[in-house]
Order: C-alpha cells, then structure tokens, then sequence
C-alpha cells in the first residue's frame, strides 16, 4: 500500500451515501490531514528504524473485505475464568461471539462515539487512516465507583486465506473512582494482513486500570497498534505488553497525564525470531503536578530479527514534583539480530526527578560457565539466563493466572528457539 | 583420581602454566599456596573447562580418562567441582531453581529420579543448616545482593548438594572474616571423606588453620617449586615465598 493505493480505497469506499453526513466529513477531513503528512519514511526520526516495505505486499480493494459471519471463529483461550470477552472477528466487532455485560459496564458500536471530536487529535498517519476507513468498533464504559474483578478481554481475530487491511478501535472510558483490568489479545491468523488498531483510553478521576496487552499473531502480520491514554487527577494506569507475534509490530503509545497526582507504569516484553521486527515508541507526557511515569521495556532479539525502542518522556512547564524513570535493556542472541534504542527525556521545569537508562548486550558468558560448571548442559543454562531476563517483569503481573500463562507462553516460546 | 601431567597453558596466547605435575589419590586434599598471578586459578579454570584456557601440551586425566575434551558440564557431571573465587551474579534466575536444576541435571545423569519442588526443598533443609544459612537466600536470585561471605556459603551449599568426588576450592577463604572462614571450613571437613578428593587453592595459610591438607604445593610462576607437608604452609606464612624463587 502507497498513498495512490490508499487514495484509491477512498475513493471506491468511503463515500457520502454510506456515512451519515457527521461522519463522512470526519473521515474526509482524516484523510486529508493524512494526506498531508504521507506514509510515513525512513526519515521520520520516530519511524527511522522501522522497516515500511512490507506494506508494499498488500494492495488496495482489500480494505474492508469484511465477512459477515462469525463462522470458523477459533477462541484462543486463556485459562482465566469469568472473562468478559469483546470479540473482533475477521475485522468487525461480533456481538455473537462476545460476552454478556456484567452490571457496570456498557458498550455502544455507534461511529459517532467512535469518531468523537477527540479524533481531531489523531496526528500520526496510521491513526488517522484509522478514523478515516473505520468500519467496526467499540466504546466501553465502566460506571463510576464500579470496582470490575472480571478482567475484561479485547480479542482480534482473523483467520482465513484471503489478506486484508482491518481497522478495529476501542474506546475505554474508565468512569470516576472505577477500576478494572482491559487484557488486549491479538491472536490473527491469516496470510498476509494488516491490522491497523487504535485503543483509546480515557481515565477519570481516581479510577484505575491494568491493561495487559498480548500479542501473538501468526507471523506474517504486520501490527500497527496507536494507543492513547488520558488521565485525570489520581488516576493510575499500569500496562504490561507481551509481544511475540507478527512480521512487524509496532506499538505506538501515547500517555497523556494531565490530572495532578496520577501515575503510570508502563513495561514490556518483546521477542523476536527469524526477519520479525518489533518496535516500541512511546511518549509519556507529564502535564499535572506530582505526576510519576516509569517505563520498563525489554527485548530478546534472535536470528535476524530486530527491535527499536523510543522513549520520550515530555515534562511540561507546569508539571513540578514529577518523578518519571525509563529504562530499556535488551538481549542480542544472534550476530545478525538487532535493536535500536533511543530513550529521551524532555524536561521544562526544574523542579522533576528523572531518570534513565539503556542496555543492550549477549547472554553473559560467566554466567554461562559457572551454570556449566554446575552440570547444567549450555541449552539449559541459556534458557535459564534468558527467562532471567525477563522473570522481573513477569512477576510484577499481578494477577496470578495471566502471570503463569506468560510465563507458559514465554517457556513454548523459548523451548522453539533453543534446542540448538 | 586426577592426574595432571606436564601441563602448559595458555591464556590470550601468554603462557601461564608451564608443566604442572599434579597427583591426587581418592580421599586426599592438596592445597596450592602462591602469590597472585602465579597460576593458581589458570589451573582451577583449566580443570573444570572454562574456555579461552588453552592447554598447549600435557594432559588431565580423571579416573585415568583424559578430560580435555570434555566439556564443563560433562566433567560436572563427572564429579568435579569448583568453588569459585568470585562467584558469578545470576540476576533473575532464582536460587532454588538454579539449584534444583543443578542437582536433577546430575539424577538425571546417575538415572536417578528427579527432584519435584517439595522434595527438593526436603533435600536441602539440613545441607542449609551447615552452611548456616537461612531459606530467604533460596527465594533471591543467584547470588545477587550477596554479601562476600554469603557468596562463598552458597558455594558450600552447591558443593554439598551436588556431592562431587573432586572438589576444588578456588581461595575459598578470600575476603571472609574468621568466623565465616570457620564455618567454610566446617563444611569442608564434614564433607571429606576416604574417596573424595580435594584441591585447595589459597593464598595465605589462614584457612589451612581450620582444615589439614596432606601435601601443600607452591605454584611460582607456572611450576610447582616445591612441595611437602602442612608444615610447609607455615613456614610460608614465616618467611614469604621470597626464598623460593629462582
């Protein structure tokens, strides 16, 4: 896909009589804005790393080739019980294949909601292609005081031969005083496609959200996901991202704290094997007072595959007593693999406390050896330095169930590439 | 038990040991006394396999077979051990597990069964008692946050729990104060017996207070000068190694 083929997808799809007039002109005025920042390049700073090609596999007039049925719907599980399951389905959200609301929560597929006035605010490309060729979504919402033990799970799924281009987006509206847990599950499986997502988060005074974030689409996928979170005073947000899947997966994550005392934890595991390539590029921005951000990334890169990480940490003018931290370390199992790490801090006031950091390294030999030296054989010995890698942030999960299941996939995931 | 016969070594092509002749016998302890960079820890690495050692000429028979092939896992699972002299931090691998690992990696090897968790920890309740450390270090990361004595205590602990025929302790007693030194000594001795056989590399004749070594070597420059019995370790704590060398 080039900007042409993206021209021509809206010429053919989005036209007046499908949308209402509201809507259409949301889409038109999307799209032009997109058209005047273009795909983005190599010498986009935030997209240098980022290897665009495989967008050129895909061509225009498979946009919205979205099926009707829910048939050949194949759940991933995951052993938690009680989910409350929001289901995408070969590109549209399936009210059949998804959970009954719990008291507390209600969910709306309206495109007015979706494209609100907030998506004025979309700046990146992908975003904006998103509100511009949108089909299916959701907006959820937690009622005030609602304290939700069910977590709540996002599924994207999309299996079959034929590749298309999917534009899912979620709006979570996590209402005063509220809390719960929102578990992101990409689990497609089709030949060569392209999810384009957008989670929009919006957090209200006091409430509270752990969103867990699982990526695991078969690896001819490429995965654009635009998060943008929003927060209001002592609102607190924490997301862990597990990411195996997809030949490109990119996170795209916005934080913006604008609520005095609020906090944020972001961390997350990328893995990576053969040519796949997952990139991480984040901006926290710190606009309330008191506020504090961390962010723990870290990624294992194998084979020929390759990661990038950019972190922004923007701290406002206003935005005394704030305390923010990064750091990202990464493990390099093969010569040919790869990982750009760019953290950066932009601070506007003097009255902060900051730190970060970056590491990128091998398997450390001595360790190797004291280990051999112990009687454990050189596969054994790595597999246990690599999972020591990533064992911090694993246990920080919270919840137990979801912790062992990471742990589970991350053991399968490490068992497939070291038995040589 | 092992034998070393003629051995040169090389390390980043500069030649460090330059023929050891070096004969323990089932239920024997030898301790090699020298000064730094004199090659005793060229010589424990070398032993136990660590690569970038290499053996320019000579051979290490263990159990009459030649070892230099083999690698460090195999002559683990073997029976030789090493206490290390700066013990490796292994952050988030945990200690039990690391452990456990370690001890069914050589059940496996003697086909015997596997250690479960709950056994395991049965395993090593009284093992933890010797060494006289608690059960919160088994929760932490292998060696991390450690202190000195700490560290050496843990490799007690290993030496205890995978119960090798050879152990070499590599200045074992390096950094510890003298009550830590009394309880790695401690556990030294409980764990000597009529087969097991013991290398012990120091540098000051402090440990070799605690335990009795039968023959004490002096390493000089890559060559064992001189050897005797325990006697000698005093008479190097008197006089230095000044009159010893060339």
């Amino acid at each position: 896909m080039n900007v042409n083929d993206y021209k021509t997808d809206f010429g053919n799809k989005i036209t007046s009589n499908i949308y209402t007039d509201k809507i259409f002109d949301i889409k038109k005025q999307s799209f032009e804005k997109f058209l005047v920042l273009g795909l983005p390049t190599n010498r986009w700073e935030s997209w240098r790393h980022t290897n665009l090609s495989r967008l050129n596999n895909l061509k225009p007039g498979i946009i919205n080739s979205i099926k009707t049925s829910s048939e050949g719907y194949n759940e991933n599980k995951i052993p938690i019980k009680n989910l409350i399951d929001f289901v995408f389905y070969n590109g549209a959200y399936r009210k059949e294949l998804s959970s009954k609301l719990p008291k507390g929560v209600s969910i709306s597929e309206s495109l007015d909601l979706l494209l609100d006035d907030d998506h004025l605010y979309e700046d990146t490309p992908f975003s904006l292609l998103n509100s511009t060729f949108l089909k299916s979504g959701i907006t959820i919402n937690i009622d005030k005081n609602m304290v939700l033990y069910r977590p709540i799970r996002v599924v994207y799924n999309s299996t079959g031969n034929e590749s298309e281009i999917i534009y899912p987006r979620v709006i979570l509206n996590v209402n005063k005083s509220a809390s719960c847990t929102l578990i992101e599950h990409h689990t497609n499986n089709v030949s060569p496609s392209f999810q384009n997502g957008v989670t929009r988060i919006s957090m209200d005074k006091n409430s509270s959200l752990n969103h867990i974030k699982i990526q695991k689409n078969s690896h001819n996928m490429i995965d654009i996901s635009s998060l943008t979170v929003k927060q209001e005073t002592e609102s607190s947000y924490n997301v862990f991202q597990y990411c195996d899947g997809s030949a490109l997966g990119r996170n795209n994550i916005h934080i913006i704290m604008n609520g005095n005392g609020s906090n944020c934890h972001l961390s997350g595991i990328s893995l990576t094997k053969n040519i796949q390539q997952i990139d991480n590029n984040i901006i926290v921005e710190h606009k309330g007072k008191h506020t504090t951000s961390s962010q723990v990334f870290k990624s294992i890169v194998d084979e020929k595959s390759s990661g990038v990480f950019n972190g922004k940490v923007i701290i406002q003018e206003g935005a005394i007593k704030t305390d923010a931290a990064q750091s990202n370390k990464n493990l390099i199992l093969s010569k040919n693999a790869g990982m750009n790490s760019n953290p950066q801090m932009e601070i506007y006031n003097d009255d902060v406390k900051c730190a970060h950091g970056s590491s990128t390294g091998e398997l450390d030999q001595e360790a190797l050896f004291y280990m051999r030296s112990r009687g454990l054989d050189l596969i054994g010995a790595k597999s246990l330095l690599i999972r020591g890698f990533v064992a911090d942030l694993i246990d920080n999960i919270s919840h137990e169930k979801i912790k062992n299941y990471l742990y589970e996939e991350f053991d399968n995931w490490l068992n497939e590439n070291h038995k040589t | 038990m092992l034998q070393i016969k003629n051995l040169h070594v090389k390390v980043q092509n500069k030649k460090i040991l330059k023929g050891i002749n070096l004969h323990i016998k089932n239920g024997e302890m030898h301790a090699i006394m020298g000064l730094n960079g004199s090659g005793k820890s060229t010589l424990s690495n070398t032993i136990t396999g660590r690569e970038n050692y290499t053996v320019a000429s000579g051979d290490i028979l263990y159990n009459n077979e030649s070892i230099l092939d083999w690698s460090p896992e195999n002559r683990a699972l073997a029976g030789i051990f090493m206490s290390f002299q700066y013990p490796t931090v292994i952050p988030g691998v945990n200690t039990t597990y690391f452990l456990r690992a370690a001890v069914n990696a050589k059940r496996k090897h003697n086909n015997q069964k596997e250690y479960d968790a709950a056994n395991f920890l049965k395993f090593i309740k009284n093992k933890l008692e010797q060494v006289k450390m608690d059960t919160k270090y088994l929760k932490r990361s292998v060696n991390d946050g450690f202190s000195g004595g700490e560290k050496k205590r843990n490799e007690i602990l290993q030496l205890l729990c995978l119960e090798p025929d050879l152990a070499i302790m590599d200045e074992t007693d390096s950094g510890l104060d003298i009550d830590a030194i009394k309880i790695i000594a401690n556990g030294i001795n409980n764990y000597r017996n009529d087969d097991r056989g013991f290398l012990v590399i120091t540098h000051y004749q402090r440990l070799l207070k605690y335990i009795n070594p039968d023959i004490v070597h002096v390493l000089i420059d890559g060559q064992i000068v001189k050897s005797g019995g325990k006697e000698l370790a005093l008479e190097l704590e008197e006089k230095g190694y000044g009159w010893l060398e060339k």
